[in-house]
């Protein structure tokens, strides 16, 4: 019976924690790498890693993404829907470059700004 | 009864001093190249194994190196009662462990001193950190300003250590003599001093490490160290110490004098990234509001310290105690170049990346039209690599089972890409010059030269000026909680 409770209580820590970082929907600060993956654009978060993500954007919102291909970014990116496994999808409010901090490995990732509803 | 109350506090101080033991925790010489049996550290920890050995009783750990074989030499030549190890990661966790848990279980206690003594390479800080990294063994940094290719670690993870030093009453100080050491200062509070061998945007030189560890002598306390060793340190860098008077140094001088120390050192060019990004007019007039600033503190220090006296004949004449003419001379000569230097890159015209281009693209199929209507900034135009991008917006058009809407939006992408893409051959063809500008930025940094050696000559004047005024600070306002002053060796 404690070795059943112990399981469950790894167990539900375990889904609880959300390995993405991903928490609700909502304006999030992302922080990875553009590149084109199956012929679209996309922003790649902690990239070859077990937490990686990929944000496609919308085609038309693309154009903000365009000159960061292949490049370190730092986006603000509007969540609207939840990440499905390792595939999340965005709009982009703001862009820029992001200097790479090759020495940290915290350096990429996402971070919620604000909290919305889910569309 | 005077006399056995003198006695009895004398035995009563004789015995608590008796029995207060002193810990040292040495780490570093990491981020050296792993090929060559020396590390530009040796020397520092040479002269800090002749300090443990002239201190009995201490007790420690020294984590040096892993890998150069002179180096763990003079590791190895540490006495008995200290413990030995590498200086990799784990062990860097390990000790900080150890120590917590020293604090924790009372093996250290009120009264007892704890000092960290790092000499190791140092990055710049990054991000929102508080303190900074250093470099641990195992790989040579290609990178002396991010130590790029070299394990770190944290040094905010000796914030715990300094919390619990503080709980238990255990007077602590850390010495980080690395670069941008002066980042480490964040860790400083009423019971921990920090001193650093350089500011918080500069490089570090291991002469002061040297000195340092060759000046600490049983007895003193460590702000007479750093302020013997600060006195004669020549390289230009910006030694700090935690105290009040060095924290009012920092805040009256530091960020003013700041570009005066950098210089175009072969492995150590922090001028280039400063010209870049302050050669803008704005940029220029904030740089000579400082430079006004620092010529006026520098006056004012002379004068404040300017005595009048009586000669022998009666007459009252006036003397300086202290002279610094000669660094104003020197900064004035280094500005004139810098000036210089950045007037020729604001002649490149690198506004010219900030202009705005407007570039709109429609389609319609059927019902659906979509447009694309946004401005690029010429920098970003230059950036994008459109080809790649519209070969793959091509095939994406050409996906029969891609829906309409998909189609259109994806036409209007391709349609719009294609504009940009001339816009960006056409901007280039007229200013052929824009993809030619950060390698004529290098190439006015060089122009001014090796700037070492003027640099150093600013940090030995310098020198004269902070110690002048650090005293009158002290003067000024006596530091009674002076953790530096009370940490004696």
């Amino acid at each position: 019976m404690r070795f059943f409770l112990l399981f469950i209580a790894l167990s539900s820590t375990a889904l609880a924690a959300d390995w993405t970082g991903f928490d609700g929907c909502g304006l999030y600060q992302v922080k990875g790498v553009g590149r084109i993956i199956k012929n679209t654009l996309v922003i790649v978060v902690n990239e070859k890693t077990q937490s990686e993500i990929i944000f496609s954007v919308p085609i038309l919102n693309g154009i903000k993404l365009s000159p960061y291909i292949d490049r370190p970014l730092e986006a603000n990116l509007q969540i609207n829907e939840a990440i499905n496994g390792a595939n999340g999808k965005g709009t982009i409010q703001m862009i820029k470059d992001r200097l790479p901090n090759p020495l940290n490995p915290k350096d990429t990732g996402i971070q919620l700004l604000t909290k919305s509803e889910c569309k | 009864m005077i006399k056995l109350f003198s006695v009895t506090l004398f035995s009563a101080l004789f015995i608590q001093s008796a029995l207060c033991s002193d810990y040292l925790l040495a780490i570093g010489a990491g981020g050296e190249d792993p090929n060559l049996p020396t590390t530009i550290f040796d020397s520092a920890f040479k002269n800090l194994s002749g300090y443990v050995q002239s201190s009995p009783g201490l007790k420690g750990d020294i984590a040096l190196n892993g890998g150069h074989s002179t180096t763990e030499g003079i590791r190895d030549s540490f006495p008995s009662n200290v413990g030995k190890s590498s200086f990799y990661s784990d062990d860097y966790q390990r000790l900080i462990q150890t120590y917590k848990t020293k604090l924790e279980n009372n093996e250290m206690v009120q009264g007892d001193q704890f000092m960290i003594y790092i000499d190791s390479h140092g990055a710049a800080k990054v991000g929102n950190q508080n303190t900074h990294y250093i470099a641990t063994s195992g790989a040579g940094a290609s990178n002396l300003k991010n130590l790029e290719g070299s394990k770190l670690v944290d040094l905010e993870q000796l914030e715990v250590l300094k919390k619990l030093a503080k709980e238990k009453g255990v007077k602590m100080a850390i010495v980080d003599m690395s670069c941008f050491s002066g980042n480490t200062l964040a860790l400083a509070d009423d019971n921990t001093c920090v001193i650093s061998s350089t500011g918080t945007n500069h490089y570090g030189y291991s002469s002061f490490s040297d000195n340092f560890s060759e000046a600490m002598k049983k007895g003193k306390s460590l702000e007479e160290v750093f302020l013997e060793v600060r006195a004669n340190h020549n390289a230009p860098a910006f030694p700090m110490i935690s105290t009040e008077a060095g924290l009012a140094m920092n805040s009256l001088i530091y960020d003013k004098i700041s570009e005066f120390l950098f210089n175009k050192a072969k492995s150590t060019d922090n001028l280039t990234d400063y010209l870049v990004d302050n050669h803008s007019e704005q940029k220029m007039c904030i740089a000579n509001q400082k430079y006004n600033s620092l010529l006026k503190t520098i006056d004012d220090i002379e004068k404040l310290n300017t005595v009048t006296k009586k000669s022998l004949w009666g007459e009252t004449y006036t003397s300086k105690e202290v002279d610094l003419s000669n660094l104003k001379n020197l900064l004035q000569n280094y500005k004139k170049s810098l000036d210089t230097a950045a007037v020729k890159m604001r002649e490149l015209d690198t506004d010219r990346f900030n202009r705005l281009e407007y570039i709109s693209a429609s389609v319609q199929i059927n019902q659906y039209t979509t447009t694309m209507d946004e401005p690029f900034k010429w920098k970003d135009l230059i950036n994008s690599n459109y080809d790649k991008i519209i070969e793959t917006f091509k095939t994406k058009a050409a996906d029969p089972t891609i829906d309409v809407l998909t189609k259109t939006e994806t036409l209007t992408a391709l349609a719009y890409y294609q504009k940009a893409k001339e816009k960006k051959e056409e901007i280039i063809k007229n200013n052929p010059d824009l993809l030619l500008i950060p390698a004529k930025q290098e190439e006015i940094a060089k122009s001014i030269g090796d700037t070492y050696d003027i640099a150093r000559d600013i940090a030995t004047e310098e020198r004269k000026l902070y110690q002048t005024q650090y005293k009158s600070f002290q003067k000024q306002k006596p530091d009674t909680q002076n953790a530096c002053q009370k940490f004696k060796l």
